[in-house]
């Protein structure tokens, strides 16, 4: 199918990168595919919309909104024409970090691999010791996190990292940095079984990791 | 049509030449016809480790340009018929070999040998990636230290990216008396960090010093600890299923009777 639409989430805005150059008819149906093939991801999804990388008529314009809202269950808030909209008004509707938008990556992360998104993190799998996953949202690792973590890269300071074995080399939130200085970093056989699904997050300022309990929750929860 | 595996780590000096000298080995007593390709261009070692060097005329670099035809590089082992070496050049270096001459060498040797054994450089850059681009399969070798996992990491990620085939692992110099007593990484915690399917298990073994210098791989005799574990290897790789030898088993019945009697 190749990428003649790409989507990006940015700032709480989801931007649709379209082919400038192909026929506009080729380019609806490459729109509808994508958008079934991410109905899921984006189901009750509010968001700010922008088009971008070609030039398109008001009518053009239309013609793909309503592609948009049929064949996705999504609520468009307003169509951005790319002027920074960075008033208080998208940041109080979306929160990237309760509701932004998620890259799932499925498999391992290896040694000089490098992981960025402008929104949530998931891995299925591992990190391990020399990679490097950066999120503007939070980090989910379902596996073991070895290698660095930086969520929050944008400046915010709610985001939280959570892995089912929280073993990395440095942690980062927002600026807070975090480096571990135990050892046996991949004595695995030794770690599993004390570190099981834990969290990381900010607390005045301070990067706090805890197992992931009710009342660790709690704490998180209560400013 | 040959099968070719390329042996690589990344980290210098795991086994790798050892390793790809004892397979050819033992995948020749087998039946099978074998040949090694030495890619350390500039660097070799593997007709030193056959005890071959002083029968080289012609090399690979000598193939690839034409100067001579592949049957007269090719040096039968003293030991098997059916295994063979095609040394590298000396005077040369890695910037010399493109990826599409290998390709073009490697195409040959498939045709005419059943196994193709191809022994990578040490590093990830140019030599190394001569070397994976004609082969079907990857045998990682790596040893139970940080720094040698961190590399063999590296380089599996690099080989998932690129179009090879079925990757394995073999992890070399174990010693089970470190692992036991905690200080030197498990044959499973290896596994989980590097998650790739274990295709062997060699343990240190000073007897690899020795055949080294004596120009005989420790899989000509197979008495050797190592010398058995290569076998078993091959024999893996030809597919047959062999059982891991339980390197644990003697530890494990001496420490039953310690414990009892610390009572």
């Amino acid at each position: 199918m190749g990428n003649n639409v790409i989507f990006k989430g940015s700032n709480g805005k989801l931007i649709i990168i379209l082919n400038p150059t192909i026929p506009f008819q080729e380019l609806k149906d490459h729109l509808v595919k994508k958008l079934e093939k991410s109905k899921q991801l984006l189901m009750g999804y509010e968001t700010a919309l922008e088009f971008k990388g070609r030039e398109i008529s008001e009518e053009e314009e239309l013609e793909l909104l309503d592609i948009v809202n049929k064949t996705v269950d999504i609520n468009i808030l307003f169509v951005s024409d790319g002027n920074e909209l960075a008033s208080k008004e998208i940041k109080d509707v979306v929160n990237i970090v309760s509701e932004g938008m998620t890259k799932f990556h499925i498999g391992t992360l290896r040694s000089g691999e490098i992981l960025e998104y402008p929104g949530n993190i998931v891995v299925l799998g591992d990190v391990n010791p020399g990679s490097i996953v950066k999120a503007e949202g939070n980090i989910v690792v379902i596996g073991t996190l070895n290698g660095v973590a930086h969520a929050g890269t944008e400046g915010n300071d709610e985001a939280f990292i959570v892995a089912s074995n929280m073993n990395p080399f440095q942690l980062k939130i927002d600026e807070i940095l975090f480096k571990n200085y135990s050892s046996n970093i991949l004595f695995r056989s030794k770690q599993i079984i004390r570190n099981k699904n834990n969290i990381a997050y900010l607390k005045n300022n301070i990067l706090i990791i805890d197992k992931l309990t009710r009342k660790t929750l709690q704490n998180i929860v209560t400013t | 049509m040959g099968k070719v595996y390329v042996i690589t780590s990344g980290k210098g000096g795991v086994g790798k030449t050892t390793t790809t000298a004892n397979l050819g080995v033992g995948l020749a007593k087998k039946g099978s016809s074998v040949v090694l390709m030495d890619a350390d261009i500039g660097l070799r070692n593997l007709d030193v480790i056959l005890g071959l060097e002083n029968r080289i005329v012609y090399n690979s670099m000598d193939v690839m340009m034409g100067t001579c035809r592949l049957k007269q590089a090719l040096i039968k082992d003293k030991r098997y018929d059916k295994l063979f070496l095609l040394p590298a050049s000396q005077t040369n270096d890695k910037m010399d070999v493109s990826p599409e001459m290998m390709t073009k060498l490697v195409a040959e040797l498939k045709e005419k040998f059943d196994y193709v054994l191809i022994d990578c450089p040490a590093g990830i850059e140019q030599g190394f990636k001569n070397a994976i681009v004609g082969a079907d399969e990857a045998l990682i070798i790596t040893t139970p230290e940080i720094s040698s996992i961190r590399d063999a990491d590296r380089v599996i990620g690099l080989l998932a990216a690129s179009e090879m085939g079925e990757i394995k692992l073999i992890v070399n110099r174990i010693k089970m008396k470190l692992v036991n007593e905690g200080n030197m990484l498990h044959m499973d915690d290896i596994v989980d960090i590097l998650g790739l399917d274990i295709v062997g298990v060699i343990p240190d073994d000073e007897e690899i010093v020795i055949s080294t210098n004596k120009g005989e791989p420790v899989s000509v005799k197979a008495m050797s600890p190592s010398g058995k574990a290569y076998m078993n290897i091959a024999g893996r790789i030809s597919g047959e299923d062999i059982p891991f030898l339980n390197i644990d088993e003697k530890i494990s019945l001496a420490s039953k009777f310690k414990n009892f009697f610390s009572r």
